[in-house]
């Protein structure tokens, strides 16, 4: 399958979407078609709060049924990575339970439901998740298996073979992930840490071997920029498949490292050991505590020399607990093989620095028992884009006790509060956006203010009943101009004689033309009296004739196109009049109703009221958090400081015994 | 020494099952009540405020009798690398909007952008859209799309669309009336 899906250009997990978005079918809201670009569209360019905002507003819009499907898909993809189960599994069970949800849907809905099931430990359902995906695959002859992007299929096969690992089972899954997956080298470590269990620490060693060189050879770390949560959906490709996060890498080869060097430790192979610890790029503190522990192994084997050079080469790393307990044990040592001198030395340096670790610790306390701490942290998490960043109250730590903090703030450790701080994140991120929405909403209520007084004005500037009667006026005018119209086209279609004729179409002659036909009956009336009176050559009678005969053709002529233009134009005058009145229904209906902008106040009065409740809510659970945080811390704290006396009340006893054993002036010397 | 790597076995293998995964769901149930469902709920919540809100917004802002939105989609997009479009609504720009390489990802992937949302008049007005980017063979593209549309008392929607024309190995740019 991997071979098959290498060439792909980018799939997408929204191929569906994004086909169903580009295509649409006769017959279908073409809106309903945008409302889904536009949450695709919020998905990758959005972060997830937005984008998950986005997906409700479309939700809101009506959709086309293969558009809402491929949007709950989108929405319980998204849900996941925002740490919302719950809304996740309900999105995707309506995926799966809708009969009309086409089959490469329902798989990607699988998809998110096995690692949402993966996520939350649910091993069987993942599974069952996997297993329907795996077989359609299977079963497809084509091997059309696009649906998925390579990356998410990485993903699905890694967890189908931790799932195994973790029952302590051969894997059938690791062989579909190759050698430039990251996936394949997380696998051959968490098989390796099993075998360890087991005591099996030769196969552990091969393992640990097998991953680190797999790793160094086929993979190149990149500084990529983060985009943890869509990295996280598997819908980002890397440009070239061997490249990796280098944060990511060199995260995976430290841990690897360092389990392969305890597994050389328990082998007894001193060197190579060594020299794993001392490939571990900034991670010293698990390297420290294993050395010292195999440093009292040694020492309980008899093999002191040994055992004391690796408790002095910890004695000059960067102090920590391990370091300390280093120069504990490295004082014993001297004492018991007569060095009195310099066990003396170590004990006095180690219990100046266990008072000052005390003091510290105190101070540490201090500061962690103050909820401003917390929100700090909180705030500096939020504000970051970089989910691995390191707040600087983490730096402001105290060296000696980093080991409590690497506890704290990851989740491979007992103490873990990993997830408090995430949720500590969130909440902050929250805090963020509620005061936005606060100052947003305050803004809506200024706007409708001004909009109620603005409108007052309007109101009272607005005469209505001069509207009115210019629109009656205009509807009299335009009455009156198509019954002249209809009333020559009457006459004109049936005239009783010539004369009646030209009485019709006259009725639209241009006024260039009714000028010429008013001189020409007066030219008429003239002709008429002088004939009355004497005679005249024929040729005026004639020629008036032939003027006239002249200018009614002119009107014959354009009769008709005129009269279709001016009935066109009456025709337009009607709808322009009836929009008129339309709109000054409106404005009447404005001006009679100042309650306009009740109901929009009563929206944004609600939204008030709904942003005080979710900030009340919201510190609720910050606080909730917060004093866990600090009970947890606290609890730690105390623990180390009764470490510390216990250590230093030994140091002290053994130095008290040191001085009474040994005298220098009386015995002269060492 | 054991113990410690004991734990480490187990809670190693958790923490590199999720080691990609930004989600803090550690217990495996989320009950009515604990801290996990409670931040659930609240997220939910939020995400229904901030949708109320954007469509208040949009209602107080761009009453529907004015409203106007310009949509802007790409379908594949071969011939054409975007860089910006420049928006005139009757010869008056009202967006010119550049874009990142995330955007133009997200439009590449089946986003829709909304370009612009703004008010104007009921009656007729011209759109016109310039898009800047690089065409066929990286050479610097410059073309524009214009449409007439009618305003009403609806809102309007258009589309702007940026295509491949495979026949002529050229991008083609419409504009159209939703």
């Amino acid at each position: 399958m991997k071979a098959n899906h290498r060439h792909w250009c980018i799939a997408l997990l929204l191929a569906s979407a994004s086909a169903s978005s580009q295509e649409p079918a006769d017959n279908t809201d073409p809106m309903s078609r945008i409302h889904l670009g536009e949450a695709v569209y919020a998905l990758y360019e959005s972060d997830p709060f937005n984008a998950l905002t986005q997906i409700a507003v479309s939700q809101q819009r009506v959709l086309e049924p293969e558009d809402s499907r491929q949007l709950n898909l989108i929405h319980g993809g998204v849900s996941l990575g925002w740490g919302m189960p719950g809304d996740a599994q309900q999105a995707l069970q309506k995926v799966l339970s809708d009969p009309q949800t086409d089959l490469k849907t329902r798989i990607r809905a699988r998809y998110w439901l096995s690692r949402l099931y993966f996520s939350q430990a649910y091993d069987g359902k993942a599974r069952e998740h996997y297993r329907e995906i795996a077989d359609y695959a299977a079963s497809d002859a084509r091997g059309d298996t696009d649906y998925l992007t390579e990356s998410q299929w990485d993903q699905l096969h890694y967890m189908a073979a931790n799932i195994d690992i973790l029952a302590g089972q051969e894997s059938e899954f690791d062989d579909k992930l190759s050698a430039t997956d990251i996936e394949t080298y997380y696998l051959l470590y968490n098989r390796g840490v099993q075998a360890f269990s087991g005591e099996n620490y030769r196969e552990a060693e091969t393992l640990f071997a097998k991953a680190q060189q797999g790793l160094v050879e086929n993979l190149a770390p990149v500084d990529a920029p983060k985009e943890s949560w869509l990295s996280w959906l598997g819908v980002k490709s890397d440009p070239m498949p061997q490249q990796v996060d280098e944060q990511e890498f060199q995260a995976l080869l430290n841990q690897i490292l360092l389990a392969r060097g305890q597994t050389l430790l328990a082998e007894g192979k001193l060197a190579p050991a060594t020299d794993a610890f001392g490939q571990i790029t900034g991670q010293t503190l698990a390297r420290d505590e294993a050395l010292l522990g195999y440093g009292w192994a040694l020492a309980q084997g008899d093999d002191w020399p040994m055992a004391m050079g690796i408790w002095q080469f910890l004695t000059k790393q960067p102090e920590n607990l391990y370091t300390l307990q280093a120069r504990h044990a490295l004082g014993l040592g001297y004492a018991r093989h007569k060095g009195y001198q310099d066990a003396l030395m170590h004990f006095e340096t180690l219990d100046t620095a266990l008072s000052e670790a005390v003091a510290e610790l105190d101070v540490l306390k201090s500061q962690i028992s103050d909820s401003d701490y917390w929100a700090a942290i909180g705030k500096a998490l939020s504000e970051s884009d970089d989910v691995e960043s390191v707040p600087e109250a983490y730096a402001a730590w105290p060296l000696v006790h980093r080991d409590i903090l690497k506890r704290i703030v990851t989740t491979d450790a007992e103490q873990s509060s990993y997830s408090l701080l995430q949720h500590l994140r969130t909440l902050s991120d929250m805090v963020r956006v509620l005061r936005d929405k606060e100052k947003a909403v305050g803004q809506y209520a200024t706007l409708i203010k001004e909009r109620r007084i603005e409108h007052a004005r309007r109101v009272r500037a607005i005469d209505t009943a001069s509207h009115d009667e210019t629109l009656n006026a205009i509807t009299k005018q335009a009455n009156e101009l198509g019954q002249r119209l209809n009333r020559a086209m009457e006459m004109a279609e049936a005239p009783t004689s010539d004369t009646a004729y030209f009485d019709a179409i006259a009725a639209l002659a241009k006024p260039s033309q009714q000028s010429t036909m008013a001189r020409l009956n007066d030219a008429q009336q003239r002709l008429d009296r002088l004939l009355a009176n004497r005679d005249l050559k024929p040729g005026y009678a004639m020629r008036l004739q032939r003027l006239k005969g002249i200018i009614q053709w002119q009107i014959d002529d354009q009769f008709v196109p005129l009269a279709w233009q001016y009935k066109n134009q009456l025709a337009s005058l009607q709808a322009l009049r009836e929009e008129a009145a339309i709109r000054l229904r409106a404005l009447n209906d404005l001006v009679e109703n100042p309650m306009i902008f009740d109901a929009q106040e009563t929206r944004v009065q609600r939204a008030t009221e709904q942003v005080a409740r979710r900030q009340q809510e919201t510190n609720r659970l910050i606080n909730v958090v917060t004093q866990t945080l600090i009970a947890r811390t606290e609890e730690a704290l105390e623990t180390r400081r009764e470490y510390l006396l216990d250590q230093q009340t030994t140091t002290r006893l053994a130095l008290l015994q040191l001085r009474d054993r040994w005298q220098p002036d009386a015995q002269g010397g060492e | 020494m054991k113990k410690w790597l004991a734990t480490l076995a187990t809670a190693t293998l958790l923490c590199v099952s999720l080691s990609n995964v930004s989600l803090a769901q550690e217990d495996a149930t989320s009950a009515p009540g604990t801290l996990e469902s409670d931040i659930e709920d609240l997220k939910k919540a939020l995400i229904n405020l901030n949708r109320d809100l954007f469509i208040l917004e949009q209602d107080l802002l761009f009453p529907s009798s004015t409203q106007v939105a310009v949509y802007l989609s790409v379908d594949t997009g071969a011939y054409f690398s975007l860089d910006a479009v420049e928006l005139k609504i009757d010869d008056e720009e009202v967006t010119h909007y550049l874009y990142t390489d995330r955007q133009v990802d997200a439009l590449h992937r089946g986003g829709i952008q909304r370009l612009f949302v703004g008010n104007v008049n009921q009656g007729e007005h011209e759109l016109t859209a310039f898009f800047v980017g690089y065409g066929p063979e990286g050479r610097a593209y410059k073309r524009a799309v214009s449409l007439t549309f009618e305003k009403t008392g609806k809102p309007a929607a258009l589309e702007l669309k940026i295509r491949d024309q495979a026949s002529k190995q050229q991008p083609e740019f419409t504009a159209t009336v939703l």
